[in-house]
């Protein structure tokens, strides 16, 4: 932490407790609300004639849907990543951020589930993936996975919210009633005592040890939905760390954005300071440049050998119709940022918005680049299917729909930042106690002091 | 008609002329069924032995009807025809690209272009090699990948070698198709074209009768003809002979007008199945395209010289 | 059992008389319909077969949906035996047992008749069938596998006269049409000729299979066809997709190690995450004493 002057507890809580939307609250709700909406019509048609209404056809038969689940999938690690990774590693900048990337995790993760329901041609039978499941199937494993994930990233999410969520029981009196009851529910009986702070931080420290094979578990198993098949450009032993190094990277991304923003909405610079955003510059460099490596072998490798069956999906890639979206995303989302964040100068707050919105938007269209050229390379050609067959351009109604599912995602993360505390208070209170900055020992471990 | 026979009238076959004709359909399965073991010459389309050991004969066209009406869904549509292991050899030195497999498949199956589940590909192996005609479908492998990733068991493999569909089960996740290396699966994008017929029931091995939206389709070797003794449609219907369909356990498979042993055929004529390497195992053979009956003619490039004619 | 049969063709079916004769629409709406009629002696049955095609485009080609009728007699007396519509192939056919022409007396006369058909023209095709007679005896001869076979012709006082030089072939039932077995012989002066009979063949489950003895397009017995079952076949084994734990076995045969490891997976995270819910209830309850 980098703040110099300690602040007062009443400071603190007044600076974090979460507060009504202002105008520019209430107007970003509106405008995801209305795209939300949008999408939701365009489901609804969808729902009615089929997914005739979309760009895809045999051949082509995935398309921006289930770019848009891995992309939600990717997003969804940061959680892990922020309360697991660094909480393990003994990280102690990442106090302000775990609420946001656990927040972002919890969205993610839903509608990761929601945008695959989506896809489906018969969403009314998806019981059937549990009557009648199959577990030979990578999917199956999905969908295990994905729901333990979303389970245990709404405790990560849950637990170290008690102490706030008690503070706001206590002290918001002059809010709505129903909200009152909410908070006094979801509190839990809190009081602050050692016993329970024990019990919650021997819970969150398990919590925080098993999401990591869960985490890698559910963007493996995603990963494997390509794997598993015998396509050129997907037959590939490289894509579960392929997917989860870009996943870390642009879930380092999505935190540095909603940081940036909240940091500037809701005032907060005094507990995310630049510091932060230094420090999360430098990890989204590493991310980045593990990123790197694995694309090197991802494509470098089968682009020497250049196999007959690859060099069609490959030269497509490279030289051919994705030639400019490919190198866009290659550039654009992962060397420029890799360039740009070494230098000091480049890990100041603005600049780090832009290149992280440049991280996201690239690792949203490379989702888009691994799962659709494979497609259009068939072994068999395609010379008897109709000539529009062999390209997919995502039709309205599916970028209404997909859009509409981001717009979801990010009305989730506006909601919980509207109810819970976006930072978390007591642990910030906490550490202020401790009086130092350079915390060394994890909190969990100190012996807790009773207080309220 | 029954005036004419000379016989004291045969009250099975007029039982089956009057199945035939939609009056009392639900019983007709037990003597159609025994057609395919005792039936002794199987290319005959109109005559069926009884299960009182007599031969009877209705109108192929009555016949067929009365098929149709027959179901098999359930447990046993999963487990296959008992004893049988089904087989196709595809000669591509015979194909000329007629394209009557396609025409028959299409009508038989309800289905059009492009939603096919059996297509002729035009290949060429290498730019020396002289391009030819591969009619490709599903070859039902052995060891199938489309199988493998199927979430909720909707597509199966039979014991009688059948990889098949059930479209009340299939969800739509279109995993099949990705993992299928041989694209031979199709999904239902919009709502099906309604079909008219009187065929009500729904089974695995009526593929492509009361399809319906947002499930995934594939040539299914047509099971219900084979039940009745007889070819699947693209088999009979290719005028060159091109296509040899049998039961791998009495290794030999017919073209319609040949029989040969299947072994001696692979063995002499190298038969190789599509991508071994993939593993797969597929259930459809190929023999290579050499020593052709037909010069490769494309009709789309050659057809300003036909209409000059 | 003797099986009797002399059939006569009468080979004026037809592809001879064709030829040049081509179709103007305008003339006539109909197309000029060509048969070919056979008929073949299988066991104690009759098989009628005919072929129908016509000529479109300066080729023939066969054509289904038409509708043909059987008749047996002579012309004046002719008895309706049954309908048969052609399949794709142009070709439709009927069995006729042998107690359905019992009245009639040999050489037998049968014919075809396309008529009211929509699209085609009239065509009337006939044969006359004379008693043959093909005999079959399998046997094992120092355990080699034998089939012997006899062939007669009926001469004019009814006498059966061993016929030499008769091209007999052997075939096998398979599922869809007939396996040649072995090569073409011909009948020795006695009207016998034996064939070693191959044990590579595949039978059923106990080894049986139907062997088929067949005199194809002989000038004086036409097609003659007799069968017999013996086990003379190999025994099928069965193997089994169904029931194997593979990975694409259905749900219900799942390979074992992938259920052991998956449920091990599911149980020990969700036992975490239940023990967490419990954990949560304990802090609930502590925070009701204090």
């Amino acid at each position: 932490m980098d703040i110099n002057k300690v602040q007062s507890n009443e400071q603190i809580e007044k600076d974090l407790m979460p507060r009504a939307f202002g105008p520019y609250g209430k107007l970003w709700v509106v405008f995801l609300l209305f795209i939300g909406g949008i999408g939701l019509y365009y489901y609804v048609q969808q729902l009615r004639h089929g997914l005739v209404v979309t760009g895809l056809r045999d051949y082509t038969t995935w398309g921006i849907y289930i770019a848009n689940f891995v992309f939600f999938v990717a997003i969804s690690l940061v959680g892990s990543l922020m309360s697991a990774v660094l909480k393990l590693t003994n990280v102690k900048w990442r106090t302000p951020l775990t609420r946001i990337s656990e927040m972002i995790a919890v969205a993610a993760i839903m509608f990761a589930g929601l945008i695959i329901i989506v896809d489906m041609g018969r969403p009314d039978r998806f019981l059937n993936v549990i009557f009648h499941a199959r577990i030979q199937s990578p999917i199956t494993w999905d969908v295990i996975v994905i729901t333990t994930y979303l389970f245990i990233s709404m405790l990560l999410l849950y637990l170290p919210l008690l102490p706030d969520l008690a503070i706001m029981r206590d002290r918001f009196k002059t809010i709505p009633k129903w909200q009152q009851k909410m908070y006094a529910f979801m509190a839990n009986n809190w009081k602050g005592t050692s016993e329970q702070h024990k019990i919650l931080n021997k819970s969150v420290m398990l919590l925080s040890v098993m999401i990591i094979p869960v985490a890698f578990g559910i963007h493996t198993v995603t990963s494997w939905l390509f794997a598993t098949t015998l396509r050129p450009g997907w037959d590939s032993t490289n894509f579960g760390p392929y997917f989860i190094s870009g996943a870390f990277m642009v879930g380092a991304g999505a935190v540095i954005a909603t940081m940036f923003v909240f940091r500037k909405f809701y005032g907060l610079h005094k507990y995310i300071t630049l510091d932060h955003f230094d420090k999360m510059g430098r990890l989204l460099v590493l991310l980045s440049l593990v990123y790197l490596y694995f694309n090197v072998n991802e494509y470098f490798v089968p682009a020497y050998k250049m196999k007959g069956s690859e060099s069609a999906h490959l030269k497509e890639l490279f030289t051919g119709a994705y030639a400019p979206l490919f190198w866009s995303v290659q550039i654009g989302g992962m060397l420029i940022p890799i360039i740009v964040l070494l230098f000091k100068k480049g890990r100041t707050p603005l600049i780090m918005f832009v290149i992280s919105i440049m991280v996201i938007v690239g690792a949203w269209f490379k989702r888009f680049l691994i799962v659709i050229p494979t497609l259009h390379h068939p072994y068999f050609p395609m010379d008897q299917a109709p000539e529009a067959w062999s390209h997919y351009t995502p039709t309205f109604a599916e970028w209404c729909i997909t859009g509409g599912s981001l717009a979801g995602a990010l009305l989730i993360v506006t909601f919980l930042v509207r109810y819970f505390p976006i930072i978390p208070v007591e642990e910030t209170i906490e550490e202020q106690k401790g009086g130092t900055n350079e915390l060394n020992i994890e909190r969990g471990y100190q012996p807790q002091i009773e207080k309220i | 008609m029954e005036k004419h026979i000379i016989e004291p009238t045969n009250p099975r076959r007029d039982f089956l002329k009057t199945a035939a004709i939609g009056v009392a359909i639900a019983s007709c399965g037990s003597a159609l069924c025994s057609c395919n073991k005792s039936n002794s010459n199987s290319e005959d389309q109109v005559v069926l032995l009884s299960p009182e050991g007599e031969l009877v004969t209705v109108d192929s066209s009555a016949l067929k009807a009365a098929n149709k009406s027959h179901c098999v869904s359930g447990e046993a549509s999963r487990k296959g025809i008992p004893g049988k292991k089904f087989v196709m050899v595809v000669d591509l030195a015979r194909c000329k690209n007629a394209q009557k497999c396609q025409e028959s498949c299409d009508k038989n199956h309800h289905t059009q272009y492009p939603k096919e589940y059996l297509k002729v590909l035009k290949m060429q192996d290498n730019p020396s090699a002289s391009p030819y005609w591969q009619p490709t479908m599903c070859f039902h492998c052995d060891e199938p990948p489309c199988v493998k990733v199927c979430p909720v068991d909707a597509t199966f493999k039979r014991d009688d070698g059948l990889v098949l569909i059930d479209n009340d089960r299939c969800i739509g996740c279109r995993f099949c198709m990705a993992a299928c290396p041989y694209s031979q699966r199709v999904f239902n994008w919009g709502e099906p074209e309604k079909i008219e017929s009187e065929i009500t029931c729904k089974s695995p091995e009526k593929s492509g009768v009361n399809t319906t939206m947002g499930t995934v389709e594939k040539c299914d070797f047509c099971p219900d003809m084979v039940r009745e003794g007889q070819m699947p449609h693209c088999v009979s219907a290719c005028p060159n002979g091109v296509f040899y369909f049998g039961d791998e356990n009495e290794d030999a498979v017919s073209n319609g007008e040949d029989t040969v042993r299947l072994s001696k055929l692979l063995a002499d004529r190298a038969g190789y199945r599509a991508m071994e390497d993939l593993g797969t195992k597929p259930r459809l053979y190929y023999l290579p395209p050499v020593n052709r009956l037909f010069p490769f003619e494309d009709a789309a490039e050659t057809e300003e010289d036909h209409s000059a004619n | 059992m003797y099986l009797l049969v002399l059939v006569l063709c009468f080979f004026n079916q037809g592809f001879a008389q064709a030829e040049g004769e081509d179709q103007s629409p305008e003339a006539n709406e109909k197309l000029s319909l060509r048969m070919s009629f056979d008929v073949y002696k299988i066991n104690d049955d009759y098989k009628l077969v005919a072929k129908a095609r016509v000529k479109i485009n300066n080729r023939y080609q066969f054509i289904s949906d038409v509708n043909v009728d059987f008749y047996t007699g002579e012309s004046d007396a002719q008895i309706h035996l049954g309908k048969g519509v052609t399949n794709e192939k142009g070709e439709a056919s009927l069995i006729v047992k042998s107690n359905q022409i019992s009245a009639q007396t040999t050489p037998y006369a049968f014919s075809v008749l396309a008529q009211n058909n929509s699209k085609y023209d009239d065509e009337e095709k006939s044969v006359m069938v004379n008693s043959g007679q093909l005999k079959m005896d399998l046997m094992e001869e120092d355990s080699v596998k034998t089939v012997k076979l006899f062939v007669g012709a009926l001469d004019s006082t009814g006498q059966v006269v061993p016929m030499e030089d008769a091209s007999c072939q052997l075939y096998v039932k398979r599922l869809f049409g007939k396996l040649p077995v072995g090569d073409a012989e011909s009948t020795d002066e006695e009207g016998q000729v034996t064939f070693e009979f191959p044990g590579d063949i595949p039978g059923d489950e106990k080894g049986n299979i139907t062997i088929i003895a067949s005199i194809a397009e002989n000038e004086v017995i036409g097609n003659i066809e007799t069968n017999q079952i013996m086990a003379w076949g190999q025994p099928i084994t069965e193997e089994y997709f169904f029931s194997k734990r593979e990975l694409w076995s259905a749900r219900a045969n799942s390979p074992i190690s992938l259920i052991i490891i998956v449920n091990a997976v599911l149980i020990g995270v969700w036992g975490v995450i239940f023990y967490i819910f419990l954990e949560i209830n304990r802090i609930h309850k502590i925070g009701k004493i204090s």
